[in-house]
């Protein structure tokens, strides 16, 4: 039976960065991949941060593959017919560039490329369907009849992780999860930047809720590759299981909607996608590892819609790299020399940017989702009527702005407070009325 | 425009498929019939899952499987059991 000291299962990002940690480490590696190519499972959902790219490759931008420059980054609300959007377009990441856009399929090709040649053994097309334990930990995976020994096998296997789940780690709480469908539409690079008014090799990164998502909560975003335009819709899981919505049909409302189909028509479908995702990661820290394994990036949780999961998932690989080597000038793989993995992780931004986003994805179960039809209707209220009133000539009592933003909120607020608070806000706004009428007429 | 809605084959038909002759869907069909609301056939996103009324009996096809797993997670009577195909088997997208 062979015997490696790392296996480290899936070679995205997470899985690739790691390898290339434990190979600089000297660390004899072997990546395990089950597509016949890294990256072929994988779809990109949104923007590719560098930062942490950066620290592994620092000339990452001259090689590899990457689509735009995201500078122009937005933030997107609709309704039926309407549209809402809050864009920032900022010069210093035109110049400086810190996010991109890529294809994942073939930036983890590149990037399981960059891993093999620190001496990484890639090995492509196998799936680890188990893994070998002893003792209660893991010494080894299995690729359906062969067996390879490790010292430490990392989980870098994704969202439903293989490894985590048979080495007793994982547990599936579905309410974070979210299904994402994307659609990749070509169309002439000139024509993407005359409509979406942007700078050559610049790309339009917007993300969004509304229509035709918000009854489940759900989100979307749009982003322009070199020659193409994706955009994804994300529904919750459970919403799914719950109200029977189909995601496909929600695809096509939301291609239909008239801003939307503004950006996108004559376009061509290249390709359809779908892949699940979790929202909010895991910060049950003494479930990242055991005895012989390590689970990072998504395997991990660490991934949310909110802070992207591929630099987090780097990171995490990174340190998960470390730990190895700790625990090799140890000398031993158990959970207790492993368990530096954490120590590691608090090291880095990583568990505070998980707890906030996982705080935030809880919120979004809790109650923003069930309340998002009544604030976007009521966002898209003031935004129009302080429009509206602002013109209304005939009204002589035009002051009704400070309702409207109330009732963005009034579905948080606590159902016994809700009557006099209502009344407050009505008795403010028409006594601000009435002053500004006084104050008009002694003036004018 | 979009005066028609695509059918999900058409979609399909640009994702590229490595087909194994192995399944890697398993349904335990029989109790599908009492199934309350049926999610699968809805939350699929290659509708791979459809019902057919003469049986009254659940259709798979597992060829073209995207791979998400969502309806490991939706079944409510956890009678799909769902894993990754093969090693280099399944969904290869290209433009992911």
């Amino acid at each position: 039976m062979d015997r490696v000291e790392c296996v480290v299962v899936g070679a995205g990002p997470t899985g690739s960065a790691c390898a290339i940690g434990l190979a600089r480490k000297g660390i004899e590696t072997v990546l395990v991949e089950r597509g016949s190519q890294a990256g072929e499972k994988n779809v990109a959902s949104f923007v590719l941060f560098a930062n942490v790219l950066k620290t592994i490759i620092p000339g990452f931008a001259d090689e590899a593959p990457l689509e735009r420059i995201g500078s122009d980054t937005g933030f997107l609300c609709l309704r039926k017919d309407d549209m809402m959007e809050f864009r920032a377009k900022a010069g210093v990441y035109y110049e400086n560039p810190m996010i991109y856009t890529a294809y994942r399929s073939r930036f983890d090709r590149w990037f399981a490329s960059k891993a093999e040649e620190e001496g990484v053994e890639v090995v492509r097309g196998m799936l680890v369907t188990d893994v070998l334990t002893e003792g209660g930990r893991v010494v080894g995976i299995k690729v359906g009849e062969d067996e390879l020994l490790a010292d430490v096998v990392v989980a870098a296997d994704g969202i439903h992780s293989i490894v985590a789940r048979q080495s007793g780690l994982y547990e599936d709480d579905t309410s974070r999860y979210m299904l994402g469908v994307k659609e990749v539409l070509d169309l002439p690079p000139d024509v993407i930047e005359d409509r979406f008014g942007l700078r050559p090799g610049e790309a339009a990164v917007k993300d969004g809720w509304g229509y035709p998502m918000s009854d489940v909560g759900g989100l979307f975003t749009i982003y322009t590759n070199n020659d193409s335009v994706s955009i994804c819709l994300f529904a919750p899981v459970d919403a799914l299981k719950a109200k029977g919505v189909s995601l496909r049909d929600r695809l096509e409302d939301f291609k239909a909607h008239p801003y939307v189909s503004s950006l996108i028509k004559e376009s061509r479908l290249r390709e359809y996608e779908a892949h699940i995702l979790a929202d909010g990661g895991r910060i049950k820290t003494d479930r990242l590892y055991s005895g012989g394994v390590l689970l990072c990036g998504e395997a991990g949780g660490f991934n949310s819609t909110m802070w992207i999961g591929v630099p987090s998932g780097m990171l995490s690989g990174l340190k998960a790299a470390d730990a190895v080597a700790a625990a090799k000038r140890l000398g031993r793989y158990d959970a207790d020399a492993l368990s530096c993995y954490v120590d590691y992780l608090y090291e880095t931004g990583l568990p505070r940017m998980l707890y906030n986003a996982r705080t935030f994805s809880d919120f979004m179960v809790k109650s923003a989702r069930r309340h998002m039809e009544t604030f976007t209707d009521n966002l898209f209220d003031f935004m129009t009527e302080s429009i509206l009133e602002e013109v209304n000539f005939f009204e002589p009592e035009p002051y009704p702005s400070l309702e409207k933003a109330y009732g963005m909120f009034s579905d948080y607020v606590p159902r016994w407070l809700e009557p006099p608070l209502r009344l407050l806000v009505r008795g403010v706004s028409k006594l601000g009325s009435w002053y500004k009428k006084r104050k008009i007429r002694r003036t004018v | 425009m979009a005066d028609r809605k695509p059918r999900i084959d058409e979609k399909l038909a640009r994702v590229a498929f490595n087909i194994d002759r192995e399944a890697h869907i398993t349904v335990a069909k029989e109790s599908c019939p009492g199934c309350p609301g049926r999610p699968c056939l809805s939350a699929c996103p290659a509708e791979n899952y459809t019902w057919n009324d003469e049986n009254d009996a659940l259709v798979f096809n597992y060829e073209g499987c995207m791979e998400c797993g969502t309806c490991r997670f939706i079944c409510p009577l956890d009678a799909i059991s769902w894993s990754y195909p093969r090693g280099g088997f399944g969904v290869a997208y290209r433009w992911g």
